[in-house]
C-alpha cells in the first residue's frame, strides 16, 4: 500500500498519529505490516533513541559513580561531580524542549556524552580542594585557593572541549551541527556549575577529615603513575621514537577508509526500518528511488516520450536498478492494449489519442505535471550502501551527458526522400539496438548479446522493407480487411454478399505494389450502391484501408527483425514476453515514419545537406533521488570531518598558546590530540568500520577533550616550575599531583563511551567504542609523550625553563 | 360539542396533508421523469463545453458535440465526439449503457470497448467520471429518503443499494421544485467522505427542463470541471444509426 502525504503538514506526526493506528486498526489481525519511507523510519529512530536513551543513561549514571568513587573514596567525591552532571543535563534537555528540537539518532549520545564529560570539571575542581585538606589555613581560603588555582585550566579544558563541539557547525547535516552546539552549551553549563557549585558546596559542608581523604602520595594510581614518570623522565627519546612506530603504523591505513551516510544502514538490522527494507527489496525493488528528471517543451510529443522511454530502458540495464517506469510506459502499454503493439506512436495526435485515455489519473501526477512540461523517469534501488549509491549516480552522470548534451532532432520520414530514409534508418538501427541490449541486460540479469552481428543483420533487413505481396504481409492485410469490412460497423451497410465481391476487389488491389487511395475510391464507387456511396465516408474507408496496409508493412517488419534476431539473444531473454513485447515495440519504431537521433549521430549523414529536421530540446534533464542525494551527503561528510577538524585543531593551537604564551608550547600540547587521531583513523581504517555521521564527530571531540589532559599537565608543570622546581622535578610532581585526575577523568570518559556499544543503532556503536579508545589513547599520550617532548624540547613553562 | 368538530376538521386536515405529503422516491421519480423519462426530450443534439480548471489553476478546454436518445424505461443513448482541442478531434464515445460503451480513436482509426471497471477513472481529466457521464438514472442503485423540504426545493437523500456498482456510497441531492432537476448534489465515497459536489444550472427549451451549465467540483482534489452546452436541440427525431460505432467513426462536422 502506497501512501502520500500532503505536503505542508509533519509527516512524522501524520505517520505516528493517523496513518500507523488506522493501518493498525484494520490490517494487523490478518497481515505482517511493515512500514518503509522517510516518515516512519524517522518516527522509528525516535522510538529507538527513547529506547536507547532510558536504557544507557542508567547504565552510565552507575558506571560514572562507580569510577567517581574509586577515585575519591567519599561521598562528596561522588556527590558533587554527579550533580554537575545531573544539572546540567537537565538544562541542555530543557533547552532543547523549549527551542522544540526533536529527537533524532544521534540524540542518546548526547545525554551519555555530558554524564561522561560533565563529570571531568567537578573531578578537577574536586582533586584540587582534596589536596588542600592538609593545610592550616581556613576552609574558606582553602576553597579559594583551590579555586584559583584550578580556574584557569579547567576554563581552559572546558573552552576547548566545548569548541571541539562547535566546529560541527560546518558538518552541513542539521542533526550534526544540533548535536554540536547542544554538547558545547552541555559543556559550559558543567563547567558553570562545577566551579561555582562545588567549591559553594563545599563553603557549606565540611571539608571532610583528613583520614578518609587519600591524598595522592597513597593513593594506588601512584602506584602506577610514579614508575611511569621514572621511565618517561629516563627514556623519553624511546618513548618518542616509539610513539612514532605505532603512529606510522596505523597512518597506513587511514586510506582505506570507507565512508556511509545512508542512514537506513544505521538501524539495527531486526528493526523495523531494517525488515521493512529487506522487504521491499524482496519483492518491490527496493525502497529508494532513482529518478531522472526531464523539463522541456512537451512531453507529451511522440519525440520527447522517446527520449524519456530510452532513458528508462538505460536505468533497466544497470545493476541494482529495476521496475524502471515513466509515462512513456503508460502510453506504450495503453498502445499495446488497443493497437497490440508496445511502441510510441510515430506522431503527437496518436499520443495525444492515447493520452485521452490516461488523462486525469493519479497515477499520472506523479510523474508528469499538469503542464506537461516536466516528468520524471522513476526507478527502484535494490541496494543501500553509500558505495552503491555513489557508483550509480556515477553511471548516470556519464550516460546523460553521452546521450542528451547535444539535443536530438526528430524527422518525418513520409516527407524525406528515399536516399536519406535509408540513411537515416541505418542510423536508427544503431541507435534503437543500444536500447535492445539494456533490455536483454536487464531481462537476462546482466547477460550480452553480438551486438555487432545484430546490426549487420537489421541493415540488411532494412534494405528489403516489407511489401504488400510479401506473404508475411499479405497474411497480416488478409485479416485487417477482414476484420474491417466484414465487421458490424463497417462504414457501409452493404450485405454480405457485397462485403464479400468488395473484399476480394480490395485485398487484390492491395496485394500489388502500387496500392493506392485512389484506386481504393474508384474500387468503393464501383462497389457501393449509389443509394448509400457518400464520398466523405468513401475517403474514410480508403484512408483507412491504406493505414491497414502501412501497419501490416511495419508488423511484418518489426517480427521479421525479431525472428531474425531471435538466435542471438540470450535462453532466458527468448522466453521473456515482456521483452518480446518491448523488441517488437522498438522494431516497429524502425518501420514507423518518425526518426528521433542525437545531433551528433547526424554529423556522418551527407544527404542531410539542406535538410533541417525539426530540433528537440530539453531545457534540462539531471538525476535526482537517492544516489544524488547520499552522494551530496557523502561530499558532506568529507569536508564536515575536514573543515571540523581542522577548526578544532586551529582553535585549540590558539587556545594553549595564549594559555600557555608560547607557540612552541602549544605545539607541543597538541601532539598527543595528533597522535591520538593518527591512531584513531587508522584504526577505522584498518578495521573496516565507516565514517559516518556519528563516527566523523570524533576527531573535533578527541580534539576538544583530548587537550584538556595536555592541558591539566601543562599547567600542572608550570606550576611546580613557579615553585622554583626542575623542569624534571616539576614534571614528575605533575604526574603525582595531576596524574590521578588525568586518570579518573579519562575513566569517567571511557566508560561514558563504552556504554554507548550498547546502543541500538550502528553508529553509536562505533561511535562509542572508538572514543573511548581514543580516550584512552589522549590520557596515555598526555602522560607519555607530552612529558617526554617537554623533557627532550624544554620549551619555556611557567617562570622558569 | 364545537370541540369536537375542531378536532374533527383538524384530524380531516392532518390525514390529507399526510396523504398528499410528497415521498423521497417520488421526487426520485419526477427527477428521472425529467432526465430520462417521460418529460425529458426524446432526443437531444448540443454542443459542449468542457473546462477542466486543476488545483494549480490551469485550464484546459475540450469541445465536443453531443448526442443523445432518451430510451424511456431503458438506458439512454449517447454519443460525444471531440471538436478540439486538434489532437483530439474526431475522438468519439459511444454509451448504450452501463456495460457498453465505446472509443474510438480517429488516429488508429479503431473502435474500442471499454471495460466497465473504467467506469469510475476520470472522462478526459475532468472531475466527471464515466459513470457520471454514462446513462442516468438513480433509482436503480439507490434507495432514496426526502430529508427536508421548502418551497423552493426538495432535498433528498440517496444511498446505495448494496451490490449496486456506482461510486458513490451516499448523494445528497437538491431538486429544485420548478425544473423538478437537481441543482446540486454532493456525493460521498465509501469512507462516508465528501468527494464531488455538482451544481447545475437549468433552463427550459420549448416544454423541457434541460441542465445547460453543469459544475463538477471534486473537494478531494480541489480541481473542478464546468461543462456547459450550447446550440442545444431537442426532439429531432434522431435515428438508431446514430447511435452505432458506424457513426462514431464519422468525422465530426
Amino acid at each position: 500500500m502506497a501512501i502520500y502525504i500532503k505536503s505542508g503538514g509533519d509527516p512524522i506526526a501524520t505517520f505516528k498519529d493517523v496513518i500507523k493506528p488506522t493501518v493498525e486498526k484494520y490490517l494487523s489481525d490478518t497481515v505482517n505490516i511493515y512500514y518503509s519511507g522517510e516518515p516512519s523510519d524517522a518516527y522509528f529512530a525516535n522510538v529507538l533513541s527513547t529506547k536507547d536513551l532510558t536504557r544507557l543513561i542508567p547504565i552510565v549514571i552507575l558506571a560514572i559513580l562507580i569510577v567517581l568513587y574509586f577515585s575519591f573514596k567519599s561521598f562528596k567525591g561522588v556527590l558533587f561531580p554527579s550533580l554537575v552532571v545531573l544539572m546540567a543535563t537537565t538544562w541542555v534537555f530543557g533547552l532543547m524542549g523549549l527551542l522544540h528540537r526533536a529527537m533524532n539518532i544521534v540524540t542518546p549520545a548526547l545525554p551519555v556524552l555530558l554524564i561522561a564529560l560533565g563529570s571531568a570539571y567537578g573531578i578537577h575542581v574536586l582533586n584540587k580542594i582534596f589536596h588542600e585538606v592538609g593545610s592550616e589555613k581556613t576552609k574558606l581560603l582553602r576553597l579559594k585557593i583551590a579555586t584559583a588555582e584550578i580556574i584557569i585550566p579547567v576554563i581552559m579544558a572546558g573552552i576547548t572541549t566545548a569548541v571541539g563541539f562547535a566546529s560541527f557547525v560546518t558538518a552541513k547535516l542539521n542533526i550534526i551541527i544540533e548535536f554540536g552546539l547542544l554538547a558545547g552549551a552541555g559543556i559550559i553549563f558543567a563547567l558553570i556549575i562545577s566551579l561555582s557549585f562545588i567549591p559553594a558546596g563545599y563553603g557549606v559542608l565540611p571539608l571532610g577529615k583528613k583520614k578518609r581523604l587519600l591524598n595522592y602520595e597513597n593513593h594506588y594510581y601512584t602506584q602506577f603513575l610514579n614508575p611511569l614518570a621514572k621511565f618517561v623522565r629516563k627514556h623519553s627519546k624511546l618513548t618518542l621514537f616509539f610513539a612514532l612506530l605505532v603512529f606510522f603504523l596505523f597512518l597506513i591505513g587511514i586510506p582505506r577508509i570507507t565512508r556511509e551516510v545512508n542512514f537506513a544502514e544505521y538501524y539495527p538490522k531486526k528493526s523495523q526500518p531494517r525488515l521493512a527494507l529487506d522487504v521491499v527489496k524482496e519483492h518491490f525493488g527496493g525502497a529508494y528511488p532513482l529518478t531522472i528528471y526531464f523539463k522541456g517543451e512537451n512531453i507529451k510529443s511522440a519525440a520527447d516520450l522517446r527520449i524519456l522511454r530510452r532513458a528508462e530502458n538505460y536505468l533497466c540495464s544497470i545493476d541494482g536498478v529495476s521496475l524502471a517506469f515513466s509515462v512513456a510506459d503508460f502510453i506504450q502499454e495503453m498502445n499495446f492494449q488497443l493497437n497490440r503493439r508496445f511502441h510510441i506512436p510515430g506522431s503527437n495526435s496518436g499520443v495525444a489519442n492515447l493520452w485521452f485515455f490516461m488523462e486525469g489519473r493519479d497515477e499520472l501526477r506523479q510523474i508528469v505535471t499538469d503542464d506537461l512540461k516536466e516528468s520524471l523517469v522513476f526507478s527502484k534501488l535494490s541496494h543501500t550502501d553509500t558505495k552503491f549509491m555513489k557508483n550509480i549516480q556515477k553511471k548516470m552522470s556519464v550516460f546523460l551527458k553521452r546521450e542528451f548534451s547535444e539535443g536530438f532532432v526528430r524527422f518525418d520520414m513520409d516527407k524525406l526522400p528515399e536516399r536519406l530514409r535509408q540513411s537515416l534508418r541505418k542510423e536508427e538501427v544503431k541507435y534503437i539496438l543500444d536500447e535492445i541490449s539494456w533490455l536483454v541486460s536487464y531481462y537476462g540479469q546482466g547477460k550480452n548479446f553480438d551486438k555487432k552481428q545484430a546490426r549487420i543483420i537489421l541493415l540488411s533487413l532494412i534494405e528489403t522493407m516489407p511489401e504488400s505481396e510479401n506473404p508475411d504481409v499479405k497474411e497480416r492485410i488478409e485479416d485487417e480487411f477482414k476484420n474491417y469490412i466484414f465487421s458490424e460497423y463497417f462504414d457501409f451497410e452493404i450485405s454480405s454478399r457485397l462485403k464479400e465481391e468488395l473484399y476480394l476487389k480490395l485485398i487484390t488491389a492491395a496485394f500489388k505494389q502500387n496500392f493506392r487511395k485512389d484506386e481504393i475510391d474508384r474500387i468503393l464507387k464501383a462497389s457501393i450502391p449509389s443509394s448509400i456511396y457518400d464520398k466523405e465516408i468513401a475517403d474514410d474507408v480508403a484512408n483507412t484501408l491504406v493505414f491497414r496496409v502501412k501497419e501490416a508493412k511495419r508488423f511484418s517488419f518489426s517480427e521479421r527483425a525479431y525472428l531474425a534476431l531471435k538466435n542471438i539473444f540470450p535462453e532466458d531473454v527468448k522466453k521473456n514476453g515482456n521483452f518480446k513485447k518491448k523488441a517488437l515495440g522498438l522494431f516497429y519504431e524502425i518501420a514507423d515514419s518518425l526518426v528521433i537521433l542525437p545531433i551528433n549521430k547526424l554529423k556522418g549523414i551527407p544527404e542531410l545537406k539542406g535538410i533541417v529536421g525539426e530540433t528537440v530540446e530539453f531545457q534540462k534533464i539531471d538525476q535526482s533521488g537517492f544516489p544524488a542525494v547520499l552522494t551530496r551527503l557523502d561530499r558532506f561528510l568529507y569536508i564536515s570531518q575536514f573543515q571540523s577538524l581542522i577548526l578544532a585543531l586551529i582553535v585549540t593551537f590558539i587556545l594553549m598558546s595564549l594559555m600557555s604564551g608560547s607557540l612552541l608550547l602549544g605545539s607541543i600540547s597538541l601532539t598527543p590530540i595528533l597522535f591520538t587521531l593518527g591512531i584513531i583513523y587508522g584504526f577505522l581504517g584498518w578495521t573496516g568500520i565507516p565514517l559516518d555521521y556519528a563516527t566523523m564527530m570524533i576527531a573535533s571531540i578527541s580534539i576538544g577533550i583530548g587537550i584538556d589532559y595536555a592541558i591539566h599537565f601543562t599547567h600542572g608543570v608550570g606550576l611546580n616550575m613557579d615553585k622554583g622546581r626542575s623542569l624534571e622535578e616539576a614534571v614528575h610532581l605533575t604526574y603525582l599531583e595531576k596524574g590521578k585526575a588525568i586518570i579518573t577523568n579519562s575513566m569517567a570518559v571511557i566508560v561514558g563511551f563504552l556504554v554507548l556499544l550498547l546502543s541500538s543503532m550502528s553508529p553509536l556503536r562505533h561511535f562509542g567504542g572508538t572514543m573511548a579508545g581514543s580516550m584512552f589513547l589522549a590520557a596515555f599520550s598526555a602522560l607519555t609523550i607530552l612529558p617526554a617532548l617537554i623533557l627532550i624540547i624544554r620549551p619555556k613553562i611557567g617562570g622558569k625553563k | 360539542m364545537r370541540k369536537i368538530t375542531f378536532l374533527v376538521t383538524m384530524s380531516i386536515f392532518v390525514l390529507n396533508v399526510s396523504i398528499w405529503a410528497i415521498t423521497g422516491s417520488e421526487v426520485l421519480k419526477r427527477v428521472e421523469e425529467r432526465m430520462i423519462g417521460e418529460k425529458a426530450p426524446k432526443d437531444m443534439e448540443a454542443i459542449m463545453r468542457m473546462i477542466i480548471v486543476s488545483p494549480k489553476g490551469s485550464k484546459k478546454v475540450r469541445e465536443l458535440k453531443a448526442w443523445t436518445k432518451n430510451n424511456i424505461n431503458e438506458d439512454d443513448w449517447r454519443v460525444m465526439k471531440f471538436l478540439s482541442p486538434p489532437d483530439i478531434k474526431n475522438v468519439g464515445f459511444l454509451v448504450l449503457s452501463d456495460e457498453q460503451m465505446y472509443l474510438y480513436l480517429p488516429e488508429f482509426r479503431r473502435i474500442r470497448r471499454i471495460a466497465s471497471h473504467n467506469k469510475k477513472e476520470s472522462f478526459m481529466g475532468s472531475d466527471f467520471s464515466y459513470d457520471d457521464m454514462g446513462t442516468s438514472g438513480f433509482s436503480r442503485y439507490y434507495e432514496v429518503k426526502l430529508i427536508k423540504e421548502d418551497d423552493k426545493e426538495w432535498v433528498l437523500e440517496l444511498s446505495r443499494k448494496p451490490k449496486a456498482d456506482k461510486p458513490y456510497k451516499r448523494i445528497k441531492m437538491w431538486v429544485s421544485k420548478e425544473s423538478e432537476l437537481p441543482a446540486k448534489m454532493e456525493m460521498y465515497d465509501n469512507s462516508d467522505e465528501l468527494w464531488k459536489v455538482s451544481e447545475e444550472e437549468n433552463k427550459k427549451i420549448g416544454e423541457y427542463w434541460i441542465p445547460f451549465k453543469i459544475n463538477m467540483k471534486d473537494v478531494k482534489k480541489n480541481s473542478f470541471t464546468t461543462l456547459e452546452m450550447k446550440d442545444i436541440k431537442v426532439d429531432q427525431g434522431l435515428g438508431k444509426e446514430i447511435f452505432t460505432n458506424r457513426f462514431l467513426r464519422r468525422r465530426v462536422k
